[in-house]
C-alpha cells in the first residue's frame, strides 16, 4: 500500500464533503477518480495534501507507511506528494523558469547564510537547479523551454496546465495529484495531455487522477474510484464503473436506473 | 539536448563586440549618466522654487517621453545590458562625488544622509512587502527599536557605535519577529491592521516609558561614532580637499545601503527569494511545494526590520536626539509610500523613491501650506498611471502591459515550437 486513506472524513457545518473515504493506491498506479460536481473530490485532495486538516480517520502514505494526518502542507509536500490545481494557481509574475524552481524547494539545501555568502556551493546548486528545471520544461519539448524567461501569466491557457504539471515534475514527487488537468482543453490539447501522463507514469510515479473528461480516464487510467456526495461509491476498472447502477444514478439522476440500489 | 541548448543561450545571450564599438557604448553610457546626474544637480542647486518645479516637470516629461518612444526604450535597454559594468562604474564615482562637489553646501549633504537613512528603511520593508507582500503599516517601529537601543547602550553604557549598530540591528529583528510570530496566522488587510497597532504601541511606550526611553524629552547627547580619534562631527579630508563633517555620515549611509542592496540581489535570486515571491503570488500553491510558509514570513520580517534597526542607530547618532516625533505613524506611512511609489520589489526603485521622498519637499519649502496636497496629488497621478511603481521590477512591467504581451506570444507561437504534430495552442 502506498497512500491509504482509513475512514476520512471532512465536514463544513452540516455538509459532509469527505464521508467515511477508504482509498488505497499501490506504488506505480494510476487511478481516476470521477464523480459529478460537488462530489468530494477536491476536497479529497485537499485534506491528503494537508490544506484542510482532516476531521476524522486517518491518512498513510509511503513506504514504510506515515501518518500525513496534522502536517501542514509542506510537510506533506516534503513527503513526497505534489499536486496540480484545478483552478491554476501559478506564479504569474515569476518566470516560467522560476515557478519550476519555486517547486524544487524540497530538493535545494541552501539556506539563508549560504545565500548571503553565495558562496560557490551555492552557485553550483543554484546551475544545477537551472540546469533540471530546463530538463523538466523540456518534458513538453519547446511549448515551455522557449518561454522560460517570460512570466508564467503570459502563457496560453494550455501551457499554464503543462506548467502545473512541469511543477510537479521537478517537485520529485513520488504521488502526483493532478486535479482535472484536462479542464477548458480541446481534444488535441486532451490527446497531448494523455500522451503526457503515460509518459510521466513510465517514468515510475504514481499518479491520482481526477477527471470529467471520460476519454481521459479510459485511456490513461488502471483503475477507477467513483464519489458522490463525499462517499465513494463504486471502484473498478473503467469498464466495471460505467455501468455501476450507483455510478448512473450519479450522473443521470435516481429515475434513470430500474436496478438503483439504496 | 537541444531544447535546453537553445534556453541557456536565450538565457545568457552574450554576443562579441568590436573595440570602437565598446568605446561607444561606453561614451554613450558615460554622456547619458552625466547628463541625468547633472541634472539632478542642478536641480538641487537652483534656488527659486519656480524653476525647480520647472526643472522637475521637464524631467518627468522628457522620461515620460522618452519610455513612450519603443525605439529609443529598447536601444537604452540593450545598451544598458551590454555595458552594465560600465554603467555600475559611473553610478558609483557619481554616487561617491557627491558629497565633493557639493561641498560647499553641508545642507544638501544633510539631506541626502536623511534621504539615505529613509532609503534603508526602504531597502528594508522592500523585503517584507515587496518581496513577501506582507503589509506592514507599523514599520516605524522598528526604526525605534534601533534607534533607543543604540541611543540607550551608547549614552548609558558607553558602548561603540560599531558595537551598537549591529546590536541595533538585531533588538530591531527581534522585534520583527515578536511581531510576526502572533501575526502570522492573519492575511491581507488583518496583517496590515495588527501592524498599524503595533507601530502605535511602540510610539506610545516611547513617549511614556519615561524611566527607559526619556518619555517627550527624548534622549538628548548621543555620541557621534568614531573611528579611533577621528569622530564623525570633525571635517573629513579628502586628498587636498576638506569636506563637512555631514559627508562622515554620508559615505557611512552608503556602505549600508551598499550592503542592503547586495543582500536584497542575493537573496532575491535564491531559493529563499523565490520562495518570498511565491508567497506573494500565492501562498497555498507555495505551501503545496514545500514552501514553510510561517518560516519564510519570519525570515521577512526579521531582515526587513533589521534594516530599519540600522537606519534608527545612524539617525540616532547623526541628529543626536531622538524624540517619540521621529517614529510616528507618518514615518511608517513614508516608507510604505517609498516602496509602493518606486516599484515593489525592486530594490533601486524603492531607493530612488526615498530619495525623491526626502528631497522634493525639502526643496517646495515655499510651498509649506501646500506640500501635502502636492504630494497627495502626485501620489494619486502616480498610482493611475503606474500601479506598479516608477521602477517596477522587470518583470512586473510584463505582467502590465497586456497589449505587448500578446503580440509577443503571437509571435513566438508562430515560431518552430511545435511538437509531436500537435497543434498550436489557442492564446488564452
Amino acid at each position: 500500500m502506498f497512500l491509504e486513506t482509513i475512514a476520512l472524513t471532512k465536514r463544513f457545518g452540516g455538509v459532509q464533503a469527505v464521508d467515511g473515504v477508504d482509498l488505497t493506491v499501490e506504488r506505480g498506479e494510476i487511478v481516476g477518480i470521477i464523480g459529478p460536481n460537488g462530489s468530494g473530490k477536491t476536497t479529497l485532495f485537499n485534506v491528503i495534501t494537508g490544506l484542510y486538516p482532516a476531521d476524522s480517520g486517518d491518512i498513510r502514505f509511503g513506504d514504510p507507511p506515515l501518518s500525513l494526518t496534522g502536517l501542514r502542507p509542506h510537510q506533506v509536500a516534503d513527503s513526497g506528494i505534489a499536486r496540480t490545481f484545478q483552478t491554476l494557481r501559478l506564479f504569474p509574475s515569476l518566470t516560467v523558469l522560476e515557478n519550476v524552481l519555486v517547486a524544487m524547494h524540497g530538493r535545494l539545501k541552501a539556506g539563508y547564510w549560504r545565500a548571503l555568502a553565495r558562496d560557490r556551493g551555492f552557485r553550483e546548486e543554484e546551475r544545477r537547479a537551472e540546469e533540471k528545471a530546463l530538463e523538466v520544461l523540456s518534458f513538453f519539448g519547446q511549448r515551455l523551454v522557449s518561454m522560460c524567461n517570460e512570466p508564467a501569466s503570459i502563457l496560453s491557457y494550455a501551457n499554464r496546465r503543462r506548467l502545473e504539471i512541469a511543477r510537479v515534475l521537478a517537485s520529485e514527487a513520488e504521488l502526483i495529484l493532478l486535479d482535472e488537468p484536462a479542464a477548458g482543453m480541446n481534444p488535441s490539447e486532451t490527446a497531448e495531455l494523455m500522451r503526457d501522463i503515460t509518459r510521466i507514469h513510465q517514468m515510475g510515479r504514481t499518479i491520482l487522477v481526477i477527471e470529467h473528461d471520460m476519454t481521459l480516464i479510459e485511456g490513461v487510467t488502471q483503475r477507477v474510484v467513483a464519489f458522490d456526495h463525499g462517499a465513494k461509491i463504486a471502484e473498478g476498472s473503467f469498464a466495471q464503473v460505467r455501468v455501476d447502477p450507483q455510478v448512473i444514478d450519479a450522473y443521470l439522476g435516481r429515475r434513470h436506473g430500474a436496478t438503483a440500489a439504496s | 539536448m537541444a531544447e535546453v541548448d537553445y534556453a541557456r543561450q536565450q538565457l545568457q545571450g552574450q554576443e562579441r563586440r568590436s573595440t570602437a564599438r565598446v568605446l561607444a557604448d561606453r561614451a554613450w553610457i558615460f554622456s547619458g549618466t552625466a547628463v541625468v546626474y547633472g541634472l539632478v544637480l542642478l536641480g538641487l542647486s537652483v534656488e527659486q522654487t519656480l524653476h525647480f518645479v520647472l526643472l522637475l516637470c521637464g524631467m518627468v516629461v522628457a522620461a515620460y517621453g522618452w519610455s513612450r518612444i519603443a525605439i529609443l526604450r529598447g536601444r537604452t535597454a540593450e545598451l544598458v545590458q551590454r555595458e552594465i559594468t560600465f554603467l555600475w562604474a559611473c553610478v558609483i564615482v557619481g554616487v561617491l562625488g557627491y558629497p565633493v562637489l557639493l561641498r560647499g553646501n553641508p545642507y544638501l549633504i544633510h539631506v541626502a544622509v536623511l534621504a539615505g537613512i529613509y532609503g534603508l528603511m526602504a531597502v528594508g520593508l522592500n523585503f517584507t512587502l515587496g518581496f513577501a507582500g506582507l503589509l506592514d503599516l507599523g514599520y516605524a517601529a522598528y526604526f525605534a527599536a534601533g534607534a533607543y537601543t543604540s541611543a540607550l547602550l551608547s549614552t548609558v553604557f558607553g558602548l561603540s557605535f560599531w558595537l551598537t549598530l549591529p546590536l541595533a540591528g538585531l533588538v530591531a529583528a527581534s522585534f520583527g519577529f515578536s511581531v510576526a510570530w502572533p501575526c502570522l496566522r492573519v492575511h491581507d488587510r488583518y496583517l496590515a491592521l495588527v501592524t498599524l497597532g503595533f507601530g502605535a504601541i511602540i510610539e506610545l511606550l516611547a513617549r511614556n516609558l519615561r524611566p527607559l526611553t526619556g518619555g517627550t524629552d527624548g534622549i538628548l547627547n548621543i555620541p557621534p561614532p568614531a573611528i579611533g580619534r577621528f569622530s564623525f562631527l570633525d571635517p573629513l579630508p579628502v586628498g587636498p580637499l576638506t569636506l563637512p563633517f555631514q559627508a562622515n555620515f554620508y559615505y557611512l549611509v552608503v556602505a549600508l545601503l551598499a550592503v542592503g542592496v547586495l543582500a536584497a540581489n542575493r537573496l532575491k535570486n535564491s531559493r529563499l527569494g523565490r520562495s518570498w515571491e511565491a508567497i506573494r503570488e500565492d501562498e497555498t500553491a507555495a505551501a503545496c511545494f514545500g514552501v514553510d510558509l510561517i518560516r519564510y514570513k519570519l525570515e521577512a520580517f526579521m531582515t526587513g526590520s533589521f534594516f530599519a534597526g540600522l537606519a534608527g542607530a545612524v539617525f540616532g547618532h547623526m541628529i543626536s536626539f531622538i524624540h517619540p516625533d521621529n517614529f510616528n505613524f507618518p514615518v511608517s506611512m513614508g516608507v510604505l509610500c517609498m516602496v509602493v511609489a518606486g516599484g515593489m520589489g525592486n530594490v533601486w526603485g524603492v531607493i530612488v523613491g526615498a530619495v525623491f521622498y526626502v528631497f522634493v519637499p525639502e526643496r517646495l519649502r515655499d510651498f509649506e501650506k501646500l506640500r501635502l496636497l502636492l504630494f497627495g496629488v502626485s501620489l494619486l497621478l502616480l498610482m493611475r498611471f503606474r500601479p506598479s511603481g516608477v521602477f517596477p521590477s522587470r518583470r512586473r512591467r510584463l505582467e502590465l502591459r497586456g497589449e505587448e504581451l500578446d503580440a509577443l506570444t503571437a509571435r513566438r507561437a508562430a515560431g518552430p515550437v511545435d511538437l509531436a504534430g500537435a497543434p498550436a495552442d489557442r492564446t488564452s
